[in-house]
């Protein structure tokens, strides 16, 4: 079982019920497959970079790589020209994915090489109060993936997944 | 376990995509304030779901960079 993360390679063109996806499937996605990013409408995947476990890789659930598909509607433009690409030469750029049951339930993009941290609770930034607060979700684990020397322009230098457990109590005593 | 909130101390705006982070960036800047993006996450909002996370001598996470019409008329 593979786990894959698809998103757009322009976020711009992204319908309000439409986001980035995970996906656990038993073969990596390829080139030319078409699926939904939420939305009633079919993505072509235009690129699948693989990314290998920096050490021992997810031995809990016996994975050593994830895969990166990137969407587009239609054909894409060259990847020197794509926005995350560009981001990634310009910043230490690293995709932080948590899974919660199985799910993406928070993404942020670093671009100062941090790395998440364990422990804590997700946060949820607030867009109408301006105030962060605590999502129900600790992480527990994180695992680092890298670029295999196969993925030219990589739009990542790393992609950490950090499997997370769903604390509801947490948020009584935070 | 014990689960500790992630405080937030930097400063954050709201975008409706990643580039939008550039640009609030580049206005940011045209302001004369040393900043710089330092993140971006999402916010589970409908239109801005993304936050523009920003970072540097100048952020102010309790700073007001934009007013509305109705504020300065």
């Amino acid at each position: 079982m593979s786990l894959i993360y698809l998103r757009p390679i322009d976020d711009e063109q992204l319908w309000p019920n439409e986001g980035f996806q995970v996906l656990h499937l038993a073969t990596p996605p390829a080139v030319g497959d078409r699926l939904s990013l939420g939305g009633p409408r079919a993505w072509d995947i235009v690129g699948v970079d693989e990314y290998q476990a920096a050490a021992g890789g997810d031995e809990a659930a016996g994975r050593e790589s994830i895969y990166f598909a990137h969407c587009n509607l239609g054909a894409a433009p060259p990847r020197e020209e794509w926005y995350q690409v560009d981001m990634c030469s310009r910043y230490k750029s690293s995709m932080w994915l948590y899974i919660g049951n199985g799910v993406l339930v928070h993404w942020n993009n670093n671009l100062n090489g941090s790395e998440p941290k364990t422990g804590v609770l997700l946060p949820r930034y607030s867009v109408r109060e301006h105030k962060v607060t605590s999502q129900p979700w600790g992480v527990e684990t994180v695992t680092q993936y890298l670029p295999t020397e196969a993925v030219e322009h990589p739009c990542y230098r790393s992609i950490w997944v950090g499997q997370c457990v769903y604390v509801p109590h947490a948020l009584h005593v935070a | 376990m014990t689960w500790n909130p992630l405080e937030e101390k930097r400063e954050y705006h709201c975008a409706t995509s990643e580039k939008g982070c550039n640009r609030l960036l580049d206005a940011l800047r045209a302001q004369g304030l040393d900043i710089e993006l330092v993140e971006k996450a999402e916010t589970g909002d409908d239109l801005l779901h993304i936050a523009c996370i920003f970072d540097g001598p100048d952020a102010d996470p309790h700073a007001n960079r934009w007013q509305s019409y109705h504020e300065t008329n």
